[in-house]
């Protein structure tokens, strides 16, 4: 009663009110203070790293006084407050004061405590040593690692030393060396998950960028394969590969890949598939227009082809540019299997798109505006399954493809066999029940589930996503107006694909525009007849190969014909 | 601002033949019966090789002036205000066209499919699928044309071939229909059936150079010509003289007879797709055409923000005639009897002047 009493008083009587995050709980808003502080901080530093206001001591070049030096990465680290960055001080051979910069975890602490430290501080090492700065005398003569660098800037110390190499700076120097200590935990090299093959490699890249450098590098034993290393994202600095052979790829290409990457503009890039995003030429467009791989083998063939590969830190996939429809829609397993099979599982695979594209749309313009295609007895069989269907066709339709959809989403997001598991039972028992219930007809179970398989054949995961959005434009129109319907959504759809451009390329190259072909689009001819790199790439090197690969075909030819003389 | 952008001999081909040939799927096979008989198979060739003759005058026109598209060399050849009517005069014939071959489209698959659907329904879902292209660019609308073309090729010779079931050899005598003069004659006549062709000359600038124009224009001109024909010829097999004239959307009703057992049977809605994927691409060729053609006369470098005011117009015209029979018997009679003039003769008469003026590129060398 009191507390009754007491809330209907407050109505009448004015009181302070309490602080804001008294009367609502924590929010993150922008507070005033905070961004006070975010406008000095820009001001004087013009970077987010320092956050003192005596900043402005800090450093650009490495100073020959020692105390400057430390001062500065304490500050450029927020040290102590960041506790992972470790600064390990010393005194080299007794005599020159130094220390040492590594990001704990980041570094192989085995190669400081064995190959660093022991030879730094014994005296032994340094006899003969005379002078001030003994950077070069270390270099030849005292560390066992195998990649040594020396460097001024502090912004380029700092990025070196958050990819895990280790930094020494030593009193009088003027210059610190930064030594090769990358040990963190990776992943072991697995058989890929996305793209899986029956004959050919079961390799796939890994989240660690030197790795899958290295993975290319040993199928490629080739001099002019060319790794240009680029840092993206501005406060996450993560580390990315463009990969190209040098004298087949044609130049601007390489030229066009670098002006985008080094012109991203943004403070965080996790992975390929945001990097993709940022460089890609159209992003309204619904097709995709870079080429992930999960394969080795793949990103080799792209390198091959005259195509450039960027490698992304953190991220199992390669991504190639440019790419076409025609690539997307290839498999590594096409090149390593005979000319007649990889034809026919592409066409397969071709058939496979136009189901998951159009069936259902097909379906519902046949049942909707054109039943007098449908032979009478297949007509009546339909509508006496549909006869019980409470919903309009479209419904039916849509609601089984927004089930399948979640059954596949849902298989997805579970956990390895329990995913599989789940997709075959909950679209069987789904299936059967909604026909039990009479929800939907028999018959469409069937086209979802033809649908459905045709969706499964497409090769590349981006490619199979667009193609399931472009199947729901296509019920819609087919719903609207039929055939008629569904030739305007193709023309519109067909419109802007062919609009469409990958790093210069037309997405459907070589069919149209019309380039020379290299007997690779969806016919594939053998592969000593593949003489040319596709001709829309401009590669520096139009020819694969000479006039006859297959020269000991051409010996034998020629013995056979000395023979009879 | 919109790019016109440049695209290969192969995409402009398709594109040219896609806009001269849609027009056979709607009621011209029909009328050309009801005026010839039997003949008009082949009056088509004599269209196409006086279209042929006009379309040359076209090429020296434009290689008189090179680098310049149709309309600045009329503008070049005659001053800017003969030109100026030249050019309007090509829009207006192009855009007589549109409006022809859009209500012919609408309102055939009215009667055949969309009985219940008003024709604005379907004028709006067609004209949709034309403003998205022609915001696109003529590069894009070209690729697609030949993205298309497989597929349209494919099914028009899928209905020819399938429909040799049908055919009846008799049908085709007599040989001379009415009569060799009367085919002759409209053969002539009928030669702005081939008119579109002209549009290659205002696409000048998106080709690589005239000598491309000249291959295009005549491969898409014969191409085109042995496509109608065999079309024509298709249809006078299937179709008695009398029962042909009759009908509203012939190669669809021919497409309709063919049956192969029980299940293979009326497959016209296949052939539907033929029909709109060509008629899409060819509206929309003949859209971007007038609309390049009125931002020339008009002295506007943006075409963009006249695409759907410019929609709206054509979509008012289309449904202003009364009915598709004023439509075929008034306009489209009309438009073959002084078409091939209005399409061939202005390029004529430019050239001459250009000789007579001392214009162009031999004048001044000379």
């Amino acid at each position: 009663m009191p507390g009754i009493m007491g809330s209907l008083k407050k109505l009448f009587i004015y009181e302070k009110p309490a602080p804001y995050n008294i009367q609502h709980g924590f929010e993150l808003l922008e507070d005033q203070e905070v961004g006070k502080d975010k406008r000095r901080r820009t001001n004087n530093c013009q970077t987010d790293n320092c956050q003192t206001d005596n900043c402005q001591t800090s450093l650009d070049e490495v100073s020959v006084d020692l105390k400057l030096n430390l001062q500065s990465i304490r500050q450029l680290f927020n040290i102590p407050d960041n506790q992972d960055v470790i600064i390990r001080e010393l005194s080299i051979a007794r005599r020159l004061d130094a220390f040492l910069v590594f990001v704990d975890g980041m570094a192989d602490k085995n190669a400081i405590n064995r190959s660093i430290l022991p030879p730094l501080m014994d005296n032994r090492n340094f006899e003969g040593f005379e002078g001030d700065c003994p950077l070069d005398f270390i270099v030849r003569s005292v560390i066992s690692i195998n990649q040594v660098i020396r460097l001024k800037e502090y912004d380029k110390i700092e990025k070196q030393i958050l990819s895990g190499l280790t930094a020494l700076f030593i009193d009088n120097c003027d210059e610190c060396l930064i030594m090769e200590t990358r040990g963190f935990e990776k992943r072991s090299i697995e058989s890929p998950k996305t793209e899986t093959v029956v004959k050919g490699s079961q390799e796939a890249f890994t989240e660690n960028l030197r790795t899958n450098i290295t993975l290319l590098r040993r199928v490629v034993k080739n001099k002019n394969l060319m790794t240009e290393m680029f840092i993206v994202g501005k406060t996450n600095n993560n580390n990315c590969a463009i990969m190209y052979i040098d004298g087949l790829v044609n130049k601007k290409l390489v030229e066009e890949v670098r002006r985008r990457i080094k012109g991203i503009n943004s403070s965080f890039i996790l992975s390929s598939g945001m990097l993709e995003q940022f460089i890609e030429d159209s992003p309204w467009m619904l097709m995709p227009q870079v080429l992930s791989t999960e394969r080795p083998d793949r990103a080799v063939s792209f390198l091959m082809a005259g195509q450039v590969v960027i490698i992304n830190d953190g991220t199992p996939f390669a991504m190639a540019v440019p790419v076409t429809f025609w690539t997307m829609f290839h498999s590594s397993e096409d090149s390593n299997l005979r000319w007649q099979y990889g034809t026919f599982l592409r066409v397969i695979r071709f058939f496979g798109l136009l189901l998951a594209s159009s069936l259902p749309g097909l379906y519902l313009a046949l049942e909707l505006y054109h039943p007098e295609m449908i032979p009478t007895t297949l007509l009546a069989m339909i509508e006496v399954t549909r006869e019980n269907v409470p919903f309009p066709a479209v419904v039916e339709i849509l609601m089984m493809e927004v089930a399948f959809e979640l059954i596949r989403e849902g298989g997805l997001r579970v956990p390895g066999m329990i995913g599989q598991t789940l997709g075959i039972i909950g679209a069987l028992i789904l299936g059967q029940a909604a026909v039990s219930a009479g929800l939907v007809s028999p018959m469409l179970i069937i086209i979802v589930s033809i649908t459905g398989l045709g969706s499964f054949t497409i090769p590349n995961y981006e490619l199979g996503v667009a193609i399931r959005m472009l199947r729901f434009i296509y019920i819609l129109a087919g719903s609207i107006a039929g055939f008629f319907g569904i030739s305007v959504a193709l023309t519109i759809t067909g419109g802007l694909a062919c609009s469409m451009k990958s790093f210069g390329v037309p997405f459907f190259s070589p069919v149209t525009p019309r380039t020379k072909i290299n007997h690779d689009i969806i016919i594939r001819y053998p592969i000593s007849y593949q003489k040319m790199r596709a001709d829309y790439l401009n590669p520096a090197k139009a020819k694969r190969f000479g006039s006859s690969p297959r020269v000991w075909e051409a010996r034998r030819t020629r013995k056979k014909g000395d023979g009879s003389r | 601002m919109m790019q016109e952008g440049k695209f290969g001999q192969i995409e402009a081909t398709w594109l040219i033949i896609i806009t001269m040939t849609a027009k056979v799927f709607y009621t011209s096979p029909a009328t050309t019966m009801q005026i010839l008989g039997t003949s008009s198979w082949y009056m088509t060739l004599i269209s196409m090789l006086t279209a042929l003759v006009g379309f040359a005058f076209c090429y020296l026109l434009l290689k008189a002036f090179p680098g310049k598209n149709i309309m600045e060399a009329y503008d070049a050849a005659m001053g800017r205000v003969f030109g100026f009517v030249f050019s309007l005069m090509l829009a207006l014939i192009l855009l007589v066209i549109i409006i022809i071959n859009l209500r012919e489209f609408t309102d055939v698959i009215k009667i055949y499919t969309y009985r219940e659907s008003p024709p604005t329904y379907i004028l709006l879902l067609a004209m949709a699928a034309v403003v998205t292209l022609t915001f696109l660019g003529l590069e894009s609308i070209a690729r697609y044309a030949k993205f298309i073309g497989y597929f349209v090729a494919f099914g028009f010779f899928f209905v020819v071939v399938l429909s040799s079931q049908n055919y009846e050899l008799y049908r085709i005598f007599p040989i001379f229909g009415n009569g060799l003069k009367a085919t002759f004659t409209n053969g002539l006549v009928r030669s702005s059936a081939y008119g579109e062709v002209v549009i290659l000359g205002v696409f000048a600038g998106s080709l690589q150079g005239i000598k491309h124009i000249k291959r295009i224009g005549y491969i898409s001109l014969l191409i085109s010509g042995a496509t109608v024909s065999l079309t024509l010829l298709s249809f006078t097999l299937t179709f008695s003289y009398n029962t042909g004239q009759e009908l509203t959307a012939p190669i669809y009703m021919q497409a309709s007879l063919i049956e192969y057992g029980s299940f293979f049977q009326r497959i016209e809605p296949l052939f539907f797709f033929v029909w709109n994927l060509t008629t899409l691409v060819s509206i929309t060729a003949l859209f971007y055409t007038v609309l390049l053609i009125y931002c020339h006369i008009f002295r506007l470098n943006d075409k963009r923000p006249l695409i759907i005011p410019f929609s709206i117009v054509v979509m008012s015209l289309t449904i202003a005639p009364e009915s598709m029979l004023l439509v075929t018997k008034e306009y489209e009679q009309s438009l073959r009897t002084y078409g091939g003039l209005l399409f061939f003769i202005p390029p004529l008469a430019a050239l001459v002047v250009a000789k007579l003026r001392r214009k162009g590129v031999k004048a001044k060398n000379a």
